[in-house]
């Protein structure tokens, strides 16, 4: 099993007043994308920032394909490719001109440069605007043009800081189709941050849930929404009322209900996740023919809410 | 990064037109209003000549220099530019090397244009061509106060947040080294003598090492992060 690509540990760092990490342990297995999810202020980018060696944590080991960034941080961000929060492109140059600076930082010569760049401008679909300057483009080109620097070199790792910000629904799915497939065709693990969960949902096989620096939950979307306490439930049948469900609630059975006028009559309930399993038999107990007992697959947005509980944005 | 910053100096529409402007009137002072009116001193020759190249030049790189890390800052450039593996002597020496540049290509042409004005208004036998030392004396004080000045507006660009601020910082930082200079040379009793002249650019020159050098030693990638 190859080496994991980032490994967090302990990890610490305090700006002033603010404990922007606080213990943060972490490990992204080689060739995954992975969601960094959290709300403002969570500690997100300085968990970037410390990866790419721009930030000194306090204590902790890190190591980012093996090596510590603050020991060797020129040879991390040649491994490195990013985008951060904000694209970092030059609005005076031109497409070609700021993939040029890039590859020549990278040591990307001779035609293979030029070569590299016409592929990666034809793939982002700027190539017949390769000679405009970049202050001329729009929200959702800059993000393309971005994502094709932090490309440029082939990297084993990608950071990317809200890629979807200012895409089209189009091209965000081209762009999570292209994530997905650095991951599978060619091995780049990806750490991804994003305010959108659906686009989560659909790219990522792992995610971390990060709270006042530190991760409160890790793992796949599936195991990250059965971690939680409580299920929601869909109940119907013959027999549902008022009364049987304020008698289950008073009884610690169920902790909310929605009765629904229907025929037979429906319900949403919720119950602690040790009660999910008696639930049956309870409502049969009293009297209700069941026709349905199913437990709803909870959103990512209600689990990562519950897990960060409801404070800030994501 | 030294072809980035002069595409980006080329680039850049307004301050294209701002520099221009400057690149001119400084054009029109080295080139045609001093040495017409000095063109004695061009002839014969005397430091008295080429003694302003001590001083325009290095405001010539002051708005560029200014904007090294400031502009980036401000601009949101900052951060990729180092989440890259450039070294960071190598950003700072492109950023260095970009206005002392642009501070000498000016120089040049205002040193060919003070040529022409002198040939134009002096009217001498032959063609005038500037004795060699006229010529080492107009590009060492170029040189040296671009320098000088390149290096100081570095480490304010590191120090504060705003370009235009930056700038005029360095631009009264500037005053109190010129001003330094010439209260030493008083002091000193010094003649105007071209020997005088390159000592004096050398002294400067070296304080502009010392400068860049500061510069180098404040620039760690992780102080520009140090805040939240």
């Amino acid at each position: 099993m190859p080496p994991p690509a980032i490994e967090l540990r302990d990890v610490t760092k305090r700006f002033d007043a603010v404990q922007s990490l606080d213990g943060l342990t972490l490990t992204i297995e080689a060739g995954s994308v992975f969601g960094y999810l959290g709300p403002n202020g969570a500690g997100k980018t300085t968990t970037i920032r410390v990866l790419l060696g721009l930030v000194r944590p306090d204590a902790g080991q890190v190591r980012v394909l093996g090596l510590d960034p603050r020991v060797e941080g020129a040879r991390v961000r040649g491994e490195l490719g990013v985008l951060l929060e904000n694209d970092g492109l030059y609005d005076r140059l031109t497409p070609w001109q700021n993939l040029e600076f890039h590859a020549r930082i990278r040591r990307i010569d001779g035609p293979l440069r030029a070569q590299r760049l016409e592929e990666l401008l034809r793939a982002c679909g700027l190539w017949e605007r390769r000679n405009d300057r970049v202050a001329t483009f729009s929200k959702g080109m800059r993000q393309k043009l971005a994502v094709a620097r932090a490309l440029l070199h082939r990297p084993r790792l990608v950071l990317l800081d809200e890629p979807f910000t200012g895409l089209d629904p189009v091209a965000a799915a081209e762009l999570r189709t292209s994530i997905t497939s650095l991951a599978r065709e060619h091995g780049t693990t990806v750490l991804l941050t994003t305010h959108d969960l659906a686009h989560v949902e659909k790219t990522c096989d792992r995610v971390a849930v990060l709270r006042d620096g530190r991760v409160v939950a890790t793992g796949t979307i599936d195991e990250l929404r059965a971690g939680g306490s409580d299920v929601e439930v869909a109940v119907s049948g013959a027999g549902l009322d008022e009364a049987v469900l304020a008698a289950l609630k008073t009884e610690g059975i169920l902790i909310t209900y929605t009765l629904r006028p229907t025929t037979p009559p429906s319900a949403r309930v919720t119950c602690g996740r040790d009660r999910r399993a008696g639930l049956g038999a309870e409502l049969v107990r009293r009297g209700v023919a069941l026709e349905e007992l199913t437990t709803v697959r909870a959103s990512l947005e209600d689990t990562f809410l519950a897990l960060v509980g409801s404070k800030g944005t994501p | 990064m030294l072809q980035k910053e002069v595409r980006e100096i080329i680039g850049e529409r307004q301050s294209r037109r701002g520099g221009l402007v400057q690149a001119v009137v400084i054009i029109g002072v080295m080139g045609v209003f001093y040495p017409a009116s000095t063109a004695r001193f061009w002839l014969s020759p005397h430091p008295l000549a080429v003694v302003y190249y001590a001083f325009f030049p290095g405001m010539l790189a002051v708005t560029i220099a200014a904007d090294a890390f400031a502009g980036e800052r401000e601009r949101k450039t900052l951060e990729t530019l180092l989440a890259t593996p450039l070294g960071e002597w190598a950003i700072l020496l492109g950023k260095a090397s970009a206005a002392v540049l642009w501070a000498l290509t000016v120089s040049a042409v205002a040193f060919t244009c003070a040529v022409v004005t002198v040939n134009v208004t002096a009217r001498p036998p032959g063609l005038f061509l500037p004795a060699p030392v006229l010529v080492a004396a107009a590009f060492g004080g170029a040189l040296a106060s671009s320098g000088l000045l390149t290096g100081i507006a570095i480490v304010m660009s590191m120090r504060i947040p705003v370009a235009r601020s930056a700038q005029q910082m360095t631009a009264l930082l500037s005053l109190v080294v010129f001003g330094t200079v010439a209260a030493a040379w008083a002091a000193l009793h010094l003649e105007l003598t071209f020997p005088n002249v390159f000592l004096a650019e050398g002294i400067v020159a070296a304080v502009g090492v010392v400068a860049l050098e500061v510069a180098r030693a404040m620039f760690k990638r992780d102080r520009f992060f140090e805040k939240r």
